[in-house]
């Protein structure tokens, strides 16, 4: 399998799409849609945690080879739960993936919020060419919650630039 | 209430309520904390006035300033407005620290020890600012739609993946 480390973030977004998935756009793409744009090494995705989105999502990881990124210190198999179907239901973790068409991190868990539900009701859609389902992703405040409890360097960038492109700082 | 009292208050609430967030299992009553929690956050705005931040604090306001100038406080300006203003993120992280070390037996300098805490867990809000002048961020982001937006990611991270590309071929020529 031929991964590359820079995600192809339309190719993902389409695959995601055409199968149906149902999720909400997080991270550095959402930074990027709210005014602020800048290449960013991975898709982050927190899905609908239904079994039957999450077979979904399955078939999608499925169709672009996807499988749990080498950590340091970690191989795939040395991981707490065996990358399936079944870990991704009944874990409810986040997953750091590579596939064929760059990384992917599937989180079904992300500070402040509980999950998809938490973050649907003020999600920002946009149409894409290739797929019929809308992208979903976080609305601004939301996003600026996540960046806030991040505290990276990179986050407090963000929340500047965020608030700089909405005008709600100088 | 004042304009002020109620900001004061909102910040003193939101500090509350994560602190009380800490001690409360996963479940519901959890989930219905942290909505209120993010929406009295969202309230707050940017930031607030110096004068409610040194009281939140219990410092003066020049205590507060020397802070900021140390670049330990992180300082906001609203669009339109010259007034300085406390970020409000910031002001509830120090804020939250330091009451845990009033907890913890501090009697004088908690704001300091507060600080010092978190600049060694690594969770000091500090000035940051993006590499891009304000005005052209601002029209950019009115200038576009949010499928050019995506379509503006997408190609810098092509971009990017073709110069990660020759720098790994380079580095596999390098290594033989």
């Amino acid at each position: 399998m031929t991964t590359f480390p820079i995600a192809a973030l339309g190719d993902l977004l389409v695959v995601l799409a055409r199968h149906e998935v149902q999720h909400v756009v997080i991270g550095g793409v959402a930074v990027g849609m709210h005014g602020a744009p800048r290449a960013t090494k991975d898709l982050d995705i927190v899905p609908l945690s239904t079994p039957e989105n999450l077979a979904r999502l399955w078939d999608a990881l499925a169709s672009i080879d996807a499988r749990p990124k080498h950590l340091e210190g970690f191989r795939p198999e040395e991981l707490p739960l065996p990358w399936s179907l079944r870990s991704l239901v009944e874990g409810q973790g986040n997953w750091i993936l590579e596939t064929t068409l760059g990384r992917i991190d599937v989180m079904q868990w992300v500070a402040p919020f509980e999950g998809y539900d938490d973050l649907i009701e003020q999600a920002e859609a946009v149409e894409i060419e290739g797929a019929q389902l809308p992208v979903r992703y976080a609305g601004l405040h939301d996003l600026i919650a996540m960046k806030q409890e991040a505290g990276r360097p990179q986050d407090l960038i963000d929340i500047t630039a965020l608030r700089l492109a909405n005008g709600l700082e100088a | 209430m004042s304009g002020t009292a109620e900001t004061e208050q909102r910040v003193r609430h939101v500090v509350a309520l994560r602190r009380a967030l800490e001690a409360l299992p996963d479940g519901p009553e959890r989930r219905r904390v942290r909505r209120v929690e993010r929406e009295l956050r969202q309230a707050l705005g940017v930031g607030v006035p110096k004068g409610v931040a040194a009281r939140v604090l219990g410092i003066s306001v020049t205590a507060l300033d020397r802070w900021i100038q140390k670049g330990k406080i992180v300082e906001a300006h609203r669009p339109g407005s010259s007034r300085a203003l406390v970020e409000a993120w910031s002001l509830v992280q120090v804020a939250l620290e330091a009451g845990r070390a009033g907890e913890a037996g501090v009697t004088r300098g908690a704001v300091a020890e507060g600080i010092r805490r978190l600049e060694a867990a690594g969770r000091l809000p500090v000035p940051s600012r993006p590499n891009e002048h304000p005005l052209i961020l601002r029209r950019d982001f009115l200038n576009s739609t949010p499928e050019e937006r995506l379509a503006e990611i997408d190609a810098l991270n092509r971009q990017l993946a073709v110069l990660a590309r020759a720098a790994w071929r380079s580095r596999l020529k390098e290594a033989g």
